[in-house]
Parts: structure tokens; C-alpha cells; sequence
């Protein structure tokens, strides 16, 4: 749509089905067309990956719900956490399979969605060492360099690709993967690179002998203050021999040394040089100037990390992502998510886990309902979604304040696109026991069917729904039906119809009592069938309006000759025909009108006198007005 | 053992090949549920092998063979001799060849029959069940069947509005009738031959406890018993040569809405069921019965109450949970053979 005309225009935006918003744009000029675009707020869920993922994601979280009175153990949490993130590590290697065969056009959505499951993995992974984990000192710095060398494995790489030059230091990679190796902590690395060029300079075979000897902390069988002991002392020597100059004669040397010492400026240099990651640049610092450090430690080097890597302000969200996980900073963690994914399913997901872990009660001032109003988002969205609303609906059953309410509304306003899919609805409603929407999603279907003519269907919604109020107005379309045409239509349905419905509608009962009526004429039984109709019009369950169609479907019977009727009963049918005569006035009968409630009179009266006859011991007494 | 998949799409139907096609092999069918019609479904043909695993233990696997975009939700699906046809919500049955040979397709477009159900307004409303004999037989929510015969454009037999309500399931019971079950709760048999539209038989589930059929199917040897799965999740057993009520009757899956229902094709005492809460019920009838005999040639599902003390349940869906994977979403369809494969949301 082109906004920026100079033609006046007027737009107008709805809200359509399944995350649609649809912009009308009116144009005053021209032809008066209504233009339409449709924008779909949730492009997300039209990708199949995503929809994998979303449903294989709600597998691990519906199994892994607990009641607050039994919390997870570390180890539950951990494997919860690490279930997600097989999950999405599945679905980075369909993506990436897909990403092979895919032509262009949707290569590009692939390689979004590839770049979201990425950072989305990584920072999951490093919350898991922060959150769940927590390292003692000296395997921390160790786990943060192996995260590192997972998610930014380019030194990896070039490694590879500079082995295979010959010779080696010749490649324009060389230096690069030498230094990505440095600052990854992978010193058997630096090592292979370093034998592999030849370098025969004393510098060279120094700095080799320094990294051979470089103490490495191994969890079982050291004790942090003894691996500190040992580091420290290398360290000193380093030192030492970096104030003699024995590195003087060859730069690369000289600098890969003072990173080895732990000299925050040559690492920051050779950081920006490879242009990587500022958290590249804070565990390289960690592990060469503290390695034994404690998790308190990491945190007290984070600001200055930052501040050296040009502030917090020059950070890209992934960068602030990881920021605030080294900061430990859930809430600021849970706003960066938000922000960071289109979807909520990042930060829902990962708010049921510190939820689970019981880490959003006690160590931040935020209560449950951030992981709640997380969960309603996320399933919510869900929701709106008309392939995967089944999903949505276990998020919201889990939050315990609002769930219930925002599922009923979801539920309300679910298409109906058939009756397989109302009944499917339908029963959602029954098993939650949202009566209200139940009986709404009765009535719609109903109305729909009578819009259709199908007063049959309309009437079983009624009976699913046990609306009393909505039978009548379908059962009134019966019988106007039957007023036109004099045949009740549908009668499969109304044959099949249970006593319970005919408490609810009077109307119904006339209906039903109407079909007995037809059915006991058609088996001969006619003697049943008029003292039946009698006692319609009598009870006043037939409505007044009905009663001179009535008196007519009996005329046959009346001038049969058999006895079908008491004298009772005439006086009855009597006494009805004159009550709709006096109701009308004379001058608002027409003459058809005035004839026929003659000829009805005159029937009757014929009637009567034939069953006086036949009963020669009643006593009677006519009195007629004809 | 199983093997189970997100297709990132909600199965609508599944339907196993016989031998004809090759046991291994089975279709699906998708839907989305949305109100107007889309073309975002497809039919899958999908074939089933074997694995071995590092522990030498042979695992299934199943990959996607073929598949073909399909207009509208896929409400029916059927397959038989090579042949097979879809019920769209748009009310149109289109027909496939499944061919082998042809590796590059595997479902070939044959004929289709659009604008089959709709109401008197003109309004097309969803064929919602199809069944595929020497003739396909359809059914839609107009109330309306229609007999198809896979060379002709339009239909032989078309009994239109002959049920008031929503047909939901249709199948053959005979080579001249067929079989409907409806949202009111009602069995009815037609005789396709016979002018006019009324059922030559008419059952109830019951009268006093409503509930809609959703679906039906035949066993596979005794045409004349026939079952049933109702909204509220009562299992129907009806003898078509008794007029008017159901032989028998059971209650599974909790009062859930039972889905799909089909008997084993190779032990008739076996019967399945699926339902909406997720869960699938193996109703086993033929469990070696305490000093038995005296049931003659009498089907195990017609011997009324005793029937009940002989029949084992088990939920098959167990299996699934385990394994981590889903539970608690709608199973929609299921399709037995000798192996057995479901459909879910």
C-alpha cells in the first residue's frame, strides 16, 4: 500500500482470524475500490520448523509440570533445561538439512530462523552453567571457555583449513586461528599450529616449552587453592621472563606470552583484531588473570569487560543477551528475550524452567506471574493460531490466576469451520467445564444451521447445547414451516428427540406431541390421534394461532364414519373455534375466514349429533350459535 | 515398538495401504480448521522400514514418499486396489492412483467431483467421510450421500438431505448399502438401489442419553455387526439384522469423544478406538474365556452383557507418554492393520 501519496486516504485495520491484521484503505479517488492487505502479525507459525518446534517443546513442557509442593531437584531442572535444548537442537539440524535442498526464496526465512535457534541455543546453554550448574572455582573458567569454543567455534575452523596449507604459516588464516585458539584457552591448539610452521626461533621454542608447562585444573584429585598455587607460579616465571626480554625478537611471541600472562591490553588487541565477541574478550581475561576464580570473581571482571569493549551501549542484543546471564539478572534476562525473538516461546519457555528451579521466588524480587504473563502471552498466541491452538491450551491450563479466563475467551472465539471441528471445540469446553462457551458454540452452530434451512441440525445443537430458550425460536421455524406448507420437515430428528429436551421448550413439546399426532394418523390409530390433538388445543400447549390448522387436519376424522371423538372432546373443539371467532373481530375476517369457521362449526355439529346417536344414554344438551 | 513424527502439520486422517500397494506404505491427510478454504493441506504418502539399531534391535522408520497439495481440509480419506480418494471440507472428492513405479510422484492426480455437498443456499459444505468399494460412497454435513462410480463425472445415486443432520462417517455394509452415522446419534442403513431417501434400517444409540456417532466402522468378516464411537465416548455394537438399538454397548475413554474407531483386519475380536483426550483403547474381545464354548459361532461383541467380563482394555497410548512424546492432544484418527498408525491434532 503506498502511504505515501499525496491523495488524501483514509485507512481503516481490523483484527481478522488467525493473527491477521487486515488494512482497508478507501481511496477517495477513482473508482471507489476497496483495497485489502492482509498482514499477518504471526508470519512465525507459517513456518513448518517453527510449528515442530513449538509442538515438540510443549511435549517437554506438559511433561515436566510439578505441583509447587514438590519442587525439581537440581538434577530434574538440569534435565528439563537440557530437554529444551535438544529440542532445539533437533530442529537446527532439520533447519540446516532444509537449507541445503531449499531454493532462495524461502533460503532467506530459513536463515533467519537458523540465526534465532543459534543464539537461542547458546544463550540457553550458558544459562545452564550460571543458573543450574554453578561451577566451583577453576572448573568455571573452564566450562565458559568450552561454551565458548561450541558457539564460536570459527577458530575450529581456519584451524582445519590453515592444516591443510603447506606450509602452514603461509596461510592468511594462520595468525588468526593461532590467536582464536590463544584466547579460547585451547593451548594443544596453539601448540599443533605453532610444530606445524617450523619456527626454529628461540622465542618460539620458549613460548612452546611456557604452554607444555602451563598447570591445567582437573576436578577430581586438586584442590583449587593448590591448582592457584601452581598457576600463580608459572605465572611468575612468564613474567620474569617477559621483563628479560626473552621474547624480544619475534612480535607474534612476544604478544601471545603477555596474553599468556594475563595482560588485559594485548588480550583486548588481539580480541578486536578478530573481531570477536566482547565475552570473547571477558572469559580469554578470566582464564589468564584468575582461572581458580569463583563465580562472585567472574562478576566482579564483568563491568570492566564492558567498559573495555566500548560500553554497554555498543552491545547487539545477543550481546546484552549474554550480559545479563553473566550478570545472573533475571529480570533484565527476561526483557532482553522479549525482545530478542519475535515469539514468546524463548522466554516462556525458559521462564517455566527458572520457575520449576524455584529461582524466580527466591533470589529476585519478581513473583510467579512473570513466568505466568510469559506463559498467557506465549499461549495466547498459540491460540490465535488455527493450527496450533491444542498447544496453547496446556500453557494457559498453567497458570493458575488467569489461565482458565483467557482459555474460555481463546475458546469463544475459535472458527467454526465445521461441525468436526465444533464438536472438537465443543468438548475442550466440556472437559474444563466451561459451560458458558459450550453452550455459546451450541447456539452458533445452531443458528448457522437454521440460516441454512436445516432446522433438523439446528435442533440437535439445541439438544447439545440443552438450550431450552434456542429450541423454541427452532422449533417456532418448525412450525412455520408446517403453518405453510402443512408438513413437518425434519422428522428424523424429531422422532429421535429425548424426553429431557421437551421439559426445557413447550413449544418443542407442541412439536413433538404435532409429529405423534401425524405419526398415529399414518399407523390408523386414529381414535389416539384425535383425542391427542384435543388435548393439545385444550391444555392450550398448541398456541392459539395453530388451533384452526389443527381443527382442519381433524376434518377428515370429524366426517369419518366412525366414532373417533366423545362428545367431550367436540365440546372442547367447540369451544376453541369459538374463541378464535370472538378473537377476531368480524370485519378483520376475510370471507374464506368466515366460511371456513362455518364449515368447522357445522362439522362439528355433525360430529356431535353422530356420537349422540351412537351413545344413545348420554344426555345432551346443544346449544349451538350457527 | 513405534516410530512417531512431527510433520509440523495436524493430521486429519490416516489410512494404511493394503497388500495390493505393499503393507509398508500408508497415507495421511491434513487439515487446518480454518474458516475459509485453504490449499495449505496435503496428502502424504508415506512408506514404513525397518532399522537396525546399535543395540541390533530393529526399530520402524517411516519417511515421507510422496506427497500432493490437497484443496481444502482433508475430512475422509480412503484406499483400496491402488486407488485413493479424499473428502475435502470444501465438499469436492478428489481421486489419486498410487503407483509404485513412478518414483517421481507416488499419488497422481486421477478425477475429482468438486462441489458434491452443499446446502440448499448454494453454500458448499464438507464431504466428511468417504468409503471406497466397487463405487465410492460419500457423505457431507448437508445430509446428503452420494455414490460415485470412478469413471463417471457425476454421481450414479445421490440421496440428498436424507438425514436432517450432519453425517459423519459413512462405510459400505453391503454391496448395495451403506452405512451412515449422524450428529443426532442415529445409525442408518440405505439401500442404494431403492428410490427415495428413506434408511431401510434405523438405530439408536440411545434416546435417553443424547450424544452425536462420530464415527463407524465394520467387522472385517461378519458384515452385519458394526460399531460405533459416540461424542460422549460410548462404544455402539449393532447387529443389522435387529432393528433399533445397539447389541451392545461399552463405556471408554472416560466420556471423552471417541475419534476414530476401526476393528482388526486380521483378529475381528480386536477393535480400536481414539479419542480427543489423547488416549487409544485396545478393546480386546477374544481373550481365552474360563470354560468357553458356549458361545457357538455368536461373535463375542454381540454377547450383550457378558460381553463386559470378557473384554480386556488396554490404553494403548501409555507407550507414547513414555517415550516423552505427546500426550494430552486430540488423537484425530487411527488406521489398524497388522501394524497400527495414529494421527494427532
Amino acid at each position: 500500500m503506498d502511504v505515501q501519496s499525496d491523495t488524501p486516504q483514509q485507512h481503516s485495520a481490523m483484527l481478522g482470524p488467525n493473527n491477521k491484521l487486515i488494512l482497508c484503505n478507501n481511496s477517495t479517488e477513482g473508482s471507489g475500490e476497496l483495497l485489502f492487505k492482509e498482514v499477518n502479525l504471526r508470519p512465525e507459525y507459517d513456518n513448518q520448523f517453527v510449528r515442530n518446534l513449538v509442538n515438540e517443546m510443549s511435549c517437554v513442557f506438559i511433561a515436566n509440570q510439578r505441583s509447587p509442593d514438590c519442587p525439581m531437584t537440581v538434577e530434574e531442572v538440569l534435565h528439563y533445561s537440557r530437554s529444551y535444548r535438544a529440542v532445539i537442537k533437533e530442529s537446527m539440524q532439520h533447519v540446516q538439512r532444509a537449507l541445503m535442498t531449499e531454493d532462495a526464496a524461502s533460503a532467506d526465512l530459513l536463515d533467519d530462523l537458523m540465526r534465532t535457534l543459534v543464539v537461542s541455543e547458546s544463550a540457553w546453554n550458558l544459562m545452564e552453567i550460571i543458573f543450574f550448574q554453578e561451577p566451583q572455582g577453576g572448573e568455571l573458567a573452564l566450562q565458559l571457555l568450552k561454551w565458548l569454543s561450541i558457539h564460536i567455534d570459527d577458530c575450529r575452523v581456519m584451524m582445519e583449513e590453515v592444516m591443510k596449507e603447506d606450509p602452514v604459516h603461509h596461510h592468511h588464516n594462520y595468525w588468526p586461528a593461532v590467536y582464536g585458539c590463544l584466547l579460547q584457552g585451547k593451548t594443544e591448539g596453539v601448540m599443533e599450529l605453532l610444530v606445524a610452521s617450523n619456527n626454529t626461533s628461540k622465542s618460539c621454542r620458549v613460548l612452546m616449552s611456557v604452554l607444555s608447562k602451563m598447570p591445567v585444573y582437573q576436578a577430581a584429585g586438586m584442590a583449587v587453592n593448590e591448582y592457584e598455587g601452581k598457576w600463580r607460579m608459572w605465572r611468575e616465571e612468564l613474567k620474569q621472563m617477559l621483563s628479560q626480554g626473552v621474547f624480544a625478537d619475534d612480535d607474534k611471541m612476544a604478544q601471545m606470552a603477555k596474553i599468556l600472562s594475563g595482560d588485559l591490553d594485548s588480550i583486548l588487541s588481539a580480541v578486536e583484531e578478530l573481531s570477536a565477541p566482547w565475552y570473547s574478550y571477558l572469559m580469554a581475561a578470566i582464564f589468564y588473570t584468575q582461572p581458580y576464580a569463583k563465580f562472585h570473581q567472574v562478576q566482579g571482571s564483568i563491568e570492566g569487560a564492558v567498559h573495555r569493549c566500548g560500553g554497554i551501549k555498543s552491545f547487539d542484543t545477543h550481546d546484552s543477551l549474554i550480559y545479563h546471564i553473566l550478570r545472573r539478572n533475571l529480570v533484565e534476562l527476561m526483557k532482553c528475550c522479549s525482545e530478542e525473538f519475535s515469539s514468546w516461546w524463548f522466554a516462556a519457555h525458559l521462564a517455566d524452567v527458572f520457575h520449576q528451579a524455584n529461582l524466580l521466588q527466591e533470589k529476585n524480587s519478581l513473583d510467579t506471574t512473570m513466568r505466568d504473563s510469559l506463559l498467557l502471552e506465549y499461549g495466547g498466541s498459540l491460540m490465535q493460531d488455527h493450527r496450533l491452538w491444542n498447544v496453547g491450551i496446556h500453557y494457559l491450563l498453567q497458570c493458575p490466576k488467569y489461565g482458565r479466563y483467557h482459555l474460555q475467551e481463546y475458546l469463544a472465539r475459535l472458527p467454526l469451520a465445521s461441525t468436526r471441528q465444533a464438536l472438537k471445540v465443543l468438548s475442550v469446553c466440556e472437559t474444563h467445564g466451561f459451560t458458558q462457551q459450550a453452550s455459546s458454540i451450541c447456539r452458533v452452530m445452531a443458528r448457522r444451521e437454521m440460516r441454512e434451512d436445516r432446522l433438523g441440525s439446528a435442533l440437535t445443537w439445541c439438544r447439545h447445547g440443552k438450550d431450552g430458550n434456542m429450541a423454541t425460536i427452532v422449533a417456532e421455524k418448525f412450525l412455520d414451516q408446517y403453518r405453510e406448507s402443512v408438513m413437518l420437515p425434519s422428522v428424523d430428528v424429531l422422532d429421535a428427540l429425548g424426553p429431557t429436551m421437551l421439559l426445557m421448550s413447550k413449544k418443542l413439546l407442541f412439536l413433538v406431541k404435532l409429529r405423534e399426532f401425524h405419526q398415529l394418523v399414518d399407523t390408523g390409530e386414529e381414535k389416539e390421534a384425535c383425542s391427542l390433538l384435543v388435548a393439545l388445543i385444550k391444555s392450550r400447549t398448541a398456541p392459539a394461532r395453530y388451533w384452526f390448522l389443527l381443527i382442519l387436519e381433524l376434518l377428515p376424522m370429524l366426517e369419518s364414519s366412525k366414532v373417533l371423538f366423545t362428545p367431550d372432546e367436540i365440546y372442547d373443539l367447540m369451544n376453541a373455534v369459538t374463541e378464535l371467532k370472538q378473537s377476531k373481530s368480524e370485519e378483520m375476517m376475510n370471507e374464506l375466514e368466515v366460511s371456513r369457521i362455518q364449515t368447522l362449526h357445522l362439522s362439528l355439529t355433525r360430529c356431535l349429533a353422530k356420537v349422540t346417536l351412537s351413545d344413545s344414554n348420554a344426555l345432551v344438551a346443544i346449544s349451538c350459535d350457527v | 515398538m513405534f516410530e512417531s513424527k512431527f510433520i509440523g502439520r495436524n493430521v486429519s486422517k490416516v489410512k494404511i495401504c493394503d497388500q495390493s500397494f505393499g503393507a509398508e506404505s500408508f497415507l495421511s491427510g491434513t487439515h487446518t480448521s480454518q474458516t475459509f478454504v485453504s490449499a495449505d493441506n496435503e496428502i502424504i504418502l508415506w512408506s514404513v522400514g525397518v532399522e537396525q539399531s546399535e543395540e541390533d534391535v530393529e526399530e520402524p522408520t517411516m519417511s515421507k514418499s510422496s506427497s500432493i497439495s490437497h484443496v481444502g481440509d482433508v475430512m475422509g480419506l480412503d484406499y483400496k486396489g491402488g486407488i485413493a480418494a479424499a473428502a475435502s471440507s470444501n465438499g469436492s472428492v478428489s481421486m489419486y492412483k498410487l503407483d509404485k513405479m513412478s518414483s517421481s510422484t507416488g499419488l497422481e492426480p486421477l478425477h475429482s467431483w468438486s462441489a458434491l455437498h452443499s446446502f440448499k443456499s448454494g453454500r458448499k459444505c464438507p464431504c466428511t467421510d468417504l468409503c471406497i468399494e466397487d463405487n465410492i460412497a460419500t457423505c457431507g454435513e448437508d445430509g446428503s450421500i452420494h455414490i460415485l462410480d470412478m469413471t463417471r463425472p457425476t454421481p450414479v445415486r445421490s440421496l440428498v438431505s436424507c438425514d436432517s443432520c450432519t453425517l459423519n462417517s459413512i462405510i459400505w455394509v453391503s454391496p448395495q448399502s451403506v452405512a451412515v452415522v449422524n450428529t443426532s446419534g442415529q445409525l442408518k442403513v440405505f439401500d442404494i438401489r431403492q428410490s427415495g431417501t428413506q434408511p431401510i434400517q434405523k438405530f439408536i444409540l440411545s434416546s435417553a442419553d443424547f450424544s452425536s456417532l462420530n464415527c463407524l466402522d465394520k467387522h472385517p468378516s461378519q458384515h452385519h455387526l458394526v460399531a460405533t464411537g459416540s461424542y460422549n465416548g460410548v462404544l455402539g455394537i449393532y447387529d443389522l439384522r435387529q432393528d433399533g438399538v445397539p447389541v451392545t454397548i461399552l463405556e471408554g475413554h472416560s466420556g471423552n469423544s471417541i475419534s476414530d474407531i476401526k476393528f482388526h483386519c486380521r483378529s475381528p475380536d480386536m477393535l480400536f478406538t481414539s479419542a480427543y483426550d489423547g488416549t487409544v483403547w485396545q478393546w480386546n474381545g477374544g481373550k481365552p474365556h474360563q470354560g468357553a464354548g458356549d458361545s457357538g459361532e455368536q461373535s463375542v461383541w454381540f454377547l450383550a452383557d457378558a460381553v463386559k467380563h470378557r473384554i480386556e482394555v488396554s490404553e494403548l497410548t501409555s507407550l507414547y507418554t513414555q517415550a516423552g512424546s505427546m500426550s494430552g492432544y486430540p488423537v484425530n484418527c487411527l488406521d489398524v492393520c497388522n501394524n497400527m498408525s495414529t494421527g494427532r491434532m
